[in-house]
């Protein structure tokens, strides 16, 4: 499957924190979903993540990164 | 509101589906709208049911024996009670003096904030007279000392210029259904980048269901869930985002201008009427009065009987009362608000005068 086809996940602690760095990517052309985690994303119970393209992955930590959105874990 | 109730019945921030994500979006929304109102970040907003509990929130997240919480000698009863409250854990209090000058509020603040000291939490503006505090100077000397500022925003969200961070508040607290034009059932604290940053330490007051990391056994450690168990008051939330985008479509300048030229209007034409005694001094938003001989209950049962609606009493504000001298039966309090006009404020002056003729 191509990398742009392939979705990738970021995931929060904060459910309002993945509904800002949507918000985020979304002003920056990049298209992402929130969705609720399950628990096999984190032992501690459910997250929130963000469901996007692969291809975008990269950029969109490093624009959550400097605008000080702090997410959990990139899950490819 | 309707929207909110018709098209997104789901739980925001629990499930994936549709209603949900539709719920999270109206809710995600009004954080932007109330952070941007007074200078915050989104994630830093909590909405609460009305400012008494933010009020909660914030002064409970810092209960500890031994420490000190400085009020000032005018607050409402939803500052001093959970500090009497947090008194009987061991928690001491003290108040300073409530002025407009800034020189004398930090004067007092300076005589009553010791080493104990942790923080100051006080109201902004008065809820019955005309007085506002210096709040960024006040800001300005907890920042200085590491100290939490508390600002009860109650009387002035909507008719004021706040900016949490430039004027030093840790924690705004604000009801939605005042100044703010919300349904009431709404409120917000609204936490600096500060506070925000050391939310872990605070202590919550409600515990419960948060949406995320559901398997620890307590609150999370991040905002704004951390202060928000159960589900929100959607509804109420999206009427105070329409709420403020009415404030900030007008401006909290103009709005405030326009209150006190109502006001001004009035107490100019009731300072020089027999049997009438005005309270509070200069210029503001408020008319507090009373009248010779009838109890400031009876007076406003009088002028509801004319079709204008007045509080009387003591307005939840015992310590205020006192400091005005009001008396046992408090006063009586007009409000104005941007829908009143000079022609409903000649009517009120008038019916004031033949009631007491």
């Amino acid at each position: 499957m191509k990398n742009e086809m392939k979705r990738c996940l970021i995931t929060f602690e904060s459910p309002t924190m993945a509904q800002k760095a949507q918000r985020l990517l979304r002003e920056r052309s990049i298209p992402a979903e929130v969705i609720a985690l399950d628990g096999k994303y984190s032992k501690r119970g459910c997250k929130s993540g963000l469901s996007l393209s692969c291809a975008h992955t990269d950029r969109a930590c490093e624009i959550l990164i400097n605008n000080k959105i702090r997410y959990s874990d990139v899950v490819v | 509101m309707c929207r909110a109730v018709r098209q997104s019945g789901g739980n925001p921030g629990r499930g994936s589906h549709s209603l949900a994500r539709a719920a999270s979006d109206i809710l995600y929304s009004a954080r932007e709208r109330v952070a941007k109102h007074f200078g915050a970040e989104s994630e830093n907003v909590v909405f609460t049911q009305n400012a008494t509990h933010a009020l909660n929130i914030a002064i409970k997240a810092l209960a500890k024996r031994g420490y000190k919480i400085v009020m000032s000698d005018m607050e409402h009863n939803s500052v001093c009670r959970p500090v009497y409250a947090l008194a009987k854990q061991g928690v001491s209090y003290d108040f300073f003096t409530a002025d407009s000058d800034a020189e004398r509020v930090i004067e007092s603040l300076m005589r009553v904030c010791d080493h104990s000291c942790i923080a100051v939490a006080c109201s902004v503006a008065s809820n019955i007279c005309q007085l506002r505090l210096p709040i960024a100077d006040i800001g300005r000397f907890c920042r200085e000392r590491g100290m939490i500022f508390i600002a009860d925003a109650s009387q002035c969200a909507g008719s004021m210029d706040i900016d949490i961070e430039r004027d030093g508040i840790s924690i705004l607290c604000a009801p939605g259904h005042k100044g703010l034009y919300g349904p009431a059932g709404s409120g917000v604290a609204v936490f600096s980048s500060g506070a925000a940053s050391e939310c872990a330490k605070f202590q919550t007051i409600i515990e419960g269901g948060s949406g995320t990391l559901s398997a620890d056994r307590y609150m999370p450690e991040v905002m704004p869930e951390r202060f928000e168990a159960g589900t929100v008051a959607l509804p109420a939330i999206a009427g105070l985002c329409e709420g403020i985008k009415f404030v900030d479509s007008i401006g909290t300048d103009k709005i405030y201008a326009h209150e006190c030229k109502l006001a001004k209007y009035v107490r100019e034409r009731l300072c020089d009427t027999e049997k009438i005694r005005l309270y509070g001094e200069g210029e503001g938003s408020i008319v507090l009065f009373n009248v010779e001989d009838i109890p400031s209950q009876r007076f406003a049962q009088m002028l509801d009987e004319r079709g204008i609606c007045a509080r009387a009493g003591l307005h939840c504000a015992p310590l205020a009362h006192a400091k005005l001298k009001t008396g046992v039966d408090g006063a009586v309090r007009l409000s104005f608000s941007p829908f009143n006009n000079v022609n409903e404020c000649e009517e009120t002056v008038r019916t004031i005068k033949e009631l007491i003729r």
